[in-house]
């Protein structure tokens, strides 16, 4: 018989053999993930709407889901629109890797954006790298200052005491300071401050400059942190809207390219870094768009559920664990679920389809 | 004073009692509890309760005096959870901020107590829209600063909890009557603020004005109230 380098490739490397006839549930794109985490292991999420979908699986299950800046013993004043562990720090969704390499930046004092507020009336101010962290912004400016210093030392400890960061890559296209390259998470104007043209600009990251970002967002986290490693996903979640003169159909197929691309390069060039698949899981073909609720858009629960039980079978090591979420009939039919509808999944971009 | 008919909760009582003691000089009232069951619910999606409409309507007054709510800022300030915790007040954004508590944005507790409020400023929405009248709301009263007076009115009812400094015990209430005010301006209620005279320097309640469980004030403190309602409705 003759051989050839595909005689000798497992199953998962055929179509046929891992999709053709496989149940859609039973579907398990996952390759060889480098490291394995016990529920000892301190994660902490980040990133776009998606990865606040693993930091709730994550809570749920008892995971070491990592807490640095905390709101479930405030009491009386808990309050779940604050975005109090939502991720692990407040700081809101982290849609691109630009933000995520100036949050750290921030956060250590070398980087101090020269539009650090916004003031919106005589009780309303706006941090611009947060927009809708809570509902109406802060009352005060020195509130805001001095919340801001909070959230920064979490954000410290955060980077400091996380055995793994999950990183979910949302976006390729933000809205920066003209003056200092600052990005924001929402074009200025939608969520708080005032658009205009000589002061911030659009742009829309390539596969380098994401590469680029994330790179030298490791080298930095290691820096105050030797253990640090960092699982990596890509978002599935469509844009709610682009700033291209595209169609927002080409716009995402370009962004999730490029967030794709670029976290295989990542993993080839950085030991440490690994690639988990949500995002195949939840835009294969072979799910037939079940995995999208009937907006196109978010994610049902079955599909995260399908994400978080490939999740801890490879990433924790639990065969047949069950996602803390029931799948239910209502949900196979691709309608929201009665628990998908309890799901608060904030989304700040969302605020652009309402304008 | 104009004849007026007055609804409320607790801080009702002051005022009534007061106004009681001054019967020779005014016209009779109908002061009415809120929690009354023949008031309640005391609105709904239809509007007043008709036997609340009825009184108004009625007693033929020039205005509807209210004293809805009020004890919200004791929920946060009579209590130990969360543990010890400050904010920075809206109205005082240089204020002193206790170093060694959690600060937590203020919006939060707004927000916590907004909630707790949001019955009320329904009803005086509600109010508002149909008295066919002025309405107006008098300010809570300031907290009491004993606060051995309140742990022993909190024992004397079984009641195990904590109480925060007065300071932050201040704050709420101040934070309370920005949401009074707010409230008030939204649905068109003039917002009645506790006279002066009531209000130490450091934003307590005055010893004369103190009632007997370290939460309401006494009759003392109503009849201020009383003369400064005269004056706002002359």
């Amino acid at each position: 018989m003759k051989t050839h380098p595909y005689r000798t490739q497992p199953d998962r490397a055929f179509w046929n053999r891992s999709l053709g006839g496989v149940a859609p549930s039973e579907v398990d794109p996952v390759a060889d993930i480098d490291f394995r985490l016990t529920g000892a292991d301190k994660v902490a999420t980040a990133g776009s709407c998606f990865a606040q979908h693993i930091a709730r699986h994550l809570q749920r299950a008892g995971l070491g889901y990592l807490v640095t800046e905390r709101g479930d013993d405030l009491g009386v004043l808990t309050a779940p629109d604050f975005n109090y562990g939502t991720f692990t720090a407040r700081y809101g969704n982290l849609y691109t890797s630009r933000q995520l390499l100036q949050l750290f930046q921030r956060a250590y004092g070398t980087f101090a954006p020269e539009d650090d507020l916004w003031a919106e009336g005589p009780n309303h101010f706006i941090d611009p790298f947060r927009p809708q962290i809570q509902p109406g912004g802060f009352l005060s400016e020195r509130e805001l200052r001095l919340d801001r210093e909070i959230h920064l030392k979490a954000v410290r400890t955060a980077f400091e005491t996380l055995d793994v960061l999950v990183f979910t890559l949302g976006l390729t296209e933000l809205w920066a300071s003209v003056g200092d390259g600052a990005a924001y998470p929402v074009c200025p104007g939608v969520s708080g401050g005032t658009f205009d043209p000589d002061r911030y600009s659009f742009v829309n990251l390539d596969v380098l400059d994401v590469v680029k970002d994330m790179l030298e967002f490791f080298q930095l986290l290691r820096s105050v942190n030797q253990r640090a490693r960092m699982i990596l996903t890509v978002s599935p979640v469509p844009l709610a809207a682009t700033a291209t003169q595209e169609h927002v159909l080409s716009a995402t197929t370009y962004s999730k390219a490029v967030l794709r691309a670029a976290a295989e390069m990542i993993v080839r060039r950085q030991d440490g870094i690994c690639y988990f698949p949500s995002y195949e899981i939840i835009t294969g073909s072979f799910n037939r768009g079940r995995y999208y609720a009937d907006d196109l858009r978010s994610v049902t629960e079955e599909g995260v559920a399908h994400v978080m039980r490939l999740f801890l079978k490879h990433v924790y090591g639990l065969e047949g664990a069950q996602p803390n979420l029931p799948f239910d009939e209502q949900a196979a039919d691709g309608r929201p679920s009665a628990a998908e509808e309890a799901v608060r999944v904030i989304c700040e971009e969302e605020a652009l389809a309402l304008r | 004073m104009k004849p007026f008919v007055a609804f409320g909760h607790s801080h009702i009582v002051a005022i009534a009692k007061a106004y009681y003691g001054l019967s020779g000089e005014y016209p009779p009232v109908d002061f009415n509890w809120l929690h009354d069951p023949s008031l309640l619910p005391n609105s709904s999606s239809e509007g007043l309760n008709p036997a609340i409409r009825a009184k108004i309507k009625e007693s033929n007054v020039c205005f509807v005096l209210m004293a809805a709510g009020g004890n919200e800022h004791n929920l946060i300030g009579v209590s130990s959870e969360p543990g010890p915790f400050d904010f920075v007040l809206p109205e005082d954004p240089d204020g002193v901020i206790e170093p060694a508590a959690r600060l937590v944005p203020a919006a939060l507790v707004r927000a916590a107590m907004a909630r707790h409020l949001a019955g009320c400023f329904a009803l005086l929405r509600v109010m508002a829209h149909e008295a066919g009248v002025p309405v107006l709301q008098i300010e809570p009263p300031p907290p009491v600063p004993d606060e051995d007076l309140i742990a022993r009115a909190l024992a004397e009812r079984n009641v195990s909890t904590g109480i925060r400094p007065r300071r932050l015990r201040h704050k709420l209430w101040r934070l309370q009557s920005m949401l009074y005010r707010e409230a008030c301006q939204n649905s068109g209620v003039t917002f009645l603020p506790c006279p002066p005279e009531v209000v130490t320097p450091d934003g307590m309640m005055v010893r004369e004005a103190w009632g007997e469980d370290g939460n309401h004030a006494n009759a003392w403190y109503g009849e201020r109230v009383i003369r400064q309602i005269e004056r706002a409705t002359a």
